[in-house]
């Protein structure tokens, strides 16, 4: 048997999971060869890289950590805040009423 | 601390520099694939594309722990690239304008990069009989308008009525 029309692939290997039906080139037998035919469209020459664009990604990248690193000294600052917060509740009690200071002086005896 | 970070930012600044020179080329290649522009001329999308995935990248370099540099800015481009799908539907000339951006991004990354069908699924978050017929439908869609005689079968017979 023979296909004019699909082109031979010496090393590319029929996967296991798809039959070969021969003669029938149409059924879903043959995804193999249409996708190598797409592989070959798709293997085009690499266009230029502009010469700048590791030097830009880099900067980019700088720049992300930077504010990445911001991010989280503020998330430590914040968390440091609440913990110093929340101390001064534990210890203080600011809800409860004053001491009172106002006994009279005990004097006469 | 203070005294080693020069130098490892150095260091890091010349292994990336060294990854871009090798891979720049494939990788601007996938993302004008990805955005529907030609290849042969500037491809401004494209270049962004591939500069925000190259700067994550970057930022994540003394992270990577033997990761492939190469496949995390993939993956990044991915992701970057279904989130700002919508912008990349419109036809721009290239090999695959024509396609959705969907199908563009199953297209590339399982017959241009090779990623493995689960893989793609995985990443992409669809279920892999979605990412199979997706590839199919491209890779039809493409064939069809690349010849748009068909070499099979059925084509159109000269016989005499």
């Amino acid at each position: 048997m023979s296909f004019p029309d699909l082109p031979d692939l010496p090393d590319l290997p029929e996967s296991p999971g798809t039959p070969w039906v021969a003669g029938l080139p149409d059924v879903p037998g043959l995804p193999d060869r249409k996708e190598a035919e797409v592989r070959r469209m798709l293997a085009g020459p690499y266009p230029l890289v502009p010469p700048d664009l590791a030097a830009r990604a880099a900067d980019r990248g700088r720049r992300l950590l930077a504010h990445r690193t911001l991010l989280h000294r503020l998330g430590w600052l914040l968390a440091l805040l609440a913990l110093a917060a929340l101390w001064w509740l534990v210890m203080d009690r600011p809800w409860l009423p004053p001491p009172v200071h106002t006994t009279p002086p005990v004097e006469g005896w | 601390m203070r005294e080693r970070r020069p130098a490892q930012e150095r260091r890091r600044a010349r292994e990336f520099e060294s990854f871009v020179a090798g891979a720049g080329g494939r990788l601007l290649y996938a993302a004008t694939l990805l955005t529907g522009e030609p290849a042969a001329r500037p491809a401004p999308a494209a270049e962004e594309l591939l500069l925000r995935a190259l700067s994550r990248t970057y930022a994540a370099w003394d992270r990577l722990h033997g990761d492939d540099p190469y496949e995390r800015t993939r993956r990044e481009m991915a992701t970057r690239f279904t989130h700002t799908a919508r912008r990349h539907r419109r036809p721009r000339g290239g090999l695959l304008d024509r396609l959705s951006p969907q199908e563009r991004l199953v297209l590339v990354l399982r017959l241009y990069e090779d990623v493995a069908e689960e893989q793609t699924a995985a990443q992409l978050g669809l279920p892999a009989e979605r990412v199979h017929a997706l590839c199919l439908r491209a890779v039809a869609d493409l064939r069809s308008r690349r010849r748009p005689e068909p070499p099979p079968a059925p084509a159109p017979e000269p016989s005499a009525p």
